[in-house]
């Protein structure tokens, strides 16, 4: 309320006072410097301030932090890499790379609404040791197809998963010279002793390998965005099943006048269920019946157990065909270069914060 | 509008009539050049405040653009189109195979939002969205296949240019923060006769017997018999499980579809003095979201002629099957006040 009134009236024949004067004119000055309101303006019922009126940033303030690669990210470009030495949130990498963040001050309290988006990707087989290699990619020969047991994904940066093959051109050899540093030797699918010919059959019409129950999925990242220290949003684990993908997040929370830091941070580990076996003394089979039928067989001892992303390193193995059948021929000793764990990169993020005042 | 401040009498000395005059005038300028240090904190409430004052300003021309789109399928677009990989001047577009412009293969739905008469420093807020679906193209049946990637990123187009002519304009530029990367690792085997098929055998060598060590589905099981089959082409139990049935062009049965979901949300500030070229301040900008599917390898020669396989022989070539983008949305508002 800005209405104001002289505070001394002089009547007829007084003497006025300076503070009179004083006094009367501070009621004016006082209202002018800081404290008029709509009352003093000439507004009509439906009438508005003219937008013109208003000046940048009266409502409300916006910001932006990017961060991006400046090379290609399948040749290793990346803004952001998560550490491989911890599996907690990060903000700032071993590069002294940051991941976008803005710091602003307040006026006065109000809220802010944050939008995050980013995207990475992920290189290697997310093997662990030449050992769960061996398991996991030996393709064996399985009655009827006669053909020489084999390694999968030689010199690859796959995850392992789905369906891996082990057939590679129309005819099957591949990488073979003199004095290639590719020394795999992928011979033809069949290949009779009793023939001095090559059976001519193409591997490309019948590709060979093996389904894989359980993938190297296991590896995953999260991102979330804090405020002054407090997580305000997070991803929950994204998989390396999807080993390019991109992630979204936005929220809006109050904020308080004076200054704010909202950070966006990234987490990357090795998560897996550890599974139990039962194990020990059971109780005695009954006629027909099963030991320890009443004890489960396996179950999960811990879910979502972390650990850090493995180094990436390339094992060689030897793999030769000690199977001989129906008259194939020995296969002489194959080389397969199989590259160990796995890295995540991130290659582009951006975040917008928009303050609103209060 | 500064602090006012008149003159102070004080007792024992003169007042002029000019010293009053001077305090009533300063009063008076004051209440002619009013501004916010003037008025109290919640001076005014939302009746005084127009509508779109802060977030809508229809003042400077149409702003509150917005695109959609329902559902359409990009094609793979080879190497050469893959402006992503291009990275010069900072993002600039010049090469003019990057320029290119195609809804079937890197324009989704030949979207546009339009931006008019912006002003040096007036920032706009530019949100795109929509969904991907990559269908498995069994990339990796054979060892060295490779699935496709997906990518999409926002892209400033200076107005100036028709963009219905197909090629965007020169120094237009890839807004790197919004680029985003898509692919699902795993795949499916294509359908095939994996323990051989007659017509596999037809090019076999004929020297062997292979009499002794084929037979055809339908013929009776041999325990210790002949070591190949073809186990397509339907059964007494299953007759409609064969070739056709499981092709990824007509059936999709293929087991590792996958999912994702592009959103961005990208400031977007009019620069006053442009930093490589002066289409940067142009009045007149447009955004549009170009996206290039490739990489995929499908483990095998690529040359036509290798295109034996399938019902033919045994296997198809893994195919770069087209991806599905829907529910496509492009809009952007200004943040004025």
């Amino acid at each position: 309320m800005s209405y104001r009134f002289p505070k001394v009236r002089p009547g007829e024949n007084e003497i006025i006072e300076p503070d009179d004067l004083n006094q009367n004119f501070k009621e004016f000055v006082d209202e002018i410097n800081g404290s008029l309101t709509r009352e003093n303006l000439q507004l009509k019922d439906d009438e508005t301030l003219k937008k013109s009126q208003f000046k940048n940033k009266t409502f409300c303030e916006v910001f932006q932090s990017s961060k991006y690669a400046t090379k290609t990210w399948d040749s290793g470009g990346a803004a952001f890499e998560p550490s491989k030495n911890t599996t907690g949130y990060i903000s700032v990498d071993k590069h002294g790379e940051e991941m976008p963040n803005i710091e602003f001050l307040a006026e006065r309290d109000g809220w802010i609404i944050f939008d995050f988006n980013a995207s990475h990707v992920w290189q290697g087989t997310g093997l662990l040791s030449a050992d769960e290699a061996l398991r996991m990619l030996l393709v064996k020969r399985h009655w009827p197809v006669a053909h020489y047991a084999r390694l999968a994904m030689h010199k690859s940066e796959l995850p392992v998963g789905g369906w891996v093959g082990i057939n590679c051109k129309d005819d099957e050899e591949m990488g073979i010279t003199h004095s290639s540093k590719i020394d795999i030797f992928v011979p033809p699918i069949v290949d009779f002793e009793l023939a001095t010919l090559s059976t001519g059959l193409r591997s490309r019409d019948f590709p060979q390998g093996k389904y894989l129950v359980q993938s190297t999925d296991r590896y995953g990242i999260r991102y979330r965005v804090t405020l002054n220290g407090s997580e305000i949003s997070e991803t929950g684990w994204l998989f390396n099943g999807k080993d390019r993908n991109g992630v979204y997040l936005c929220g809006v929370i109050p904020v308080r006048a004076g200054r704010n830091v909202i950070k966006t941070e990234v987490s990357a580990a090795n998560v897996e269920n550890i599974w139990g076996v039962s194990q020990g003394i059971r109780s005695e089979a009954e006629d027909g019946g099963k030991k320890g039928k009443f004890f489960p067989k396996s179950f999960v001892s811990s879910e979502n157990s972390l650990s850090t992303l493995p180094q990436r390193k390339t094992v060689t193995i030897s793999k030769g065909d000690e199977d001989l059948e129906h008259g194939l021929k020995r296969l002489k000793q194959s080389h397969y270069e199989i590259n160990l764990g796995i890295s995540c990169r991130v290659g582009a993020a951006n975040l917008v914060v928009q303050y609103r005042k209060g | 509008m500064p602090y006012i401040k008149v003159p102070e009498f004080k007792h024992g000395e003169t007042i002029k009539s000019s010293d009053f005059n001077d305090a009533t005038t300063e009063i008076k300028d004051a209440c002619k050049k009013l501004d916010g240090l003037n008025f109290s904190d919640q001076a005014f409430g939302q009746d005084e405040v127009p509508v779109g004052v802060s977030l809508r300003d229809s003042e400077y021309g149409d702003r509150n653009a917005q695109f959609t789109g329902s559902v359409t399928s990009i094609s793979h677009g080879g190497f050469v189109d893959d402006l992503f990989s291009s990275y010069h001047d900072d993002g600039f577009i010049f090469l003019e195979t990057h320029r290119n412009l195609n809804p079937s293969f890197n324009w989704p739905f030949k979207n546009y939002i339009r931006l008019k008469n912006l002003q040096a420093g007036e920032k706009v807020i530019i949100r795109a969205s929509f969904r991907i679906n990559i269908p498995d193209m069994a990339a990796r049946t054979y060892m060295y296949g490779r699935p496709a990637t997906l990518k999409a990123a926002l892209v400033r187009v200076p107005l100036g240019s028709d963009l219905s002519t197909g090629d965007a304009p020169l120094y237009s530029t890839i807004l790197r923060p919004t680029e985003q990367h898509f692919r699902f690792a795993f795949t499916d085997k294509m359908p095939s006769a994996s323990s051989l098929s007659s017509q596999a055998l037809a090019h076999a060598a004929p020297v062997l017997p292979w009499e002794n060590f084929y037979a055809s589905r339908d013929s009776v099981f041999i325990e210790n018999g002949p070591w190949y089959r073809d186990n397509r082409g339907g059964s007494d139990d299953n007759p409609d499980d064969d070739y056709d049935a499981h092709h990824p062009t007509s059936a999709g049965t293929l087991n590792f579809p996958s999912q994702f979901n592009y959103t961005t949300c990208y400031l977007y500030e009019h620069p006053s003095e442009f930093v490589h070229n002066v289409t940067e301040t142009l009045a007149d900008q447009q955004f549009i979201i170009k996206v290039w599917l490739g990489g995929m390898n499908p483990g095998r020669n690529d040359d036509p002629d290798s295109e034996l396989g399938g019902k033919g022989s045994g296997c198809l070539k893994p195919l770069r099957l087209p991806i599905e983008i829907s529910d496509f949305d492009l809009h952007c508002y200004p943040v004025r006040r």
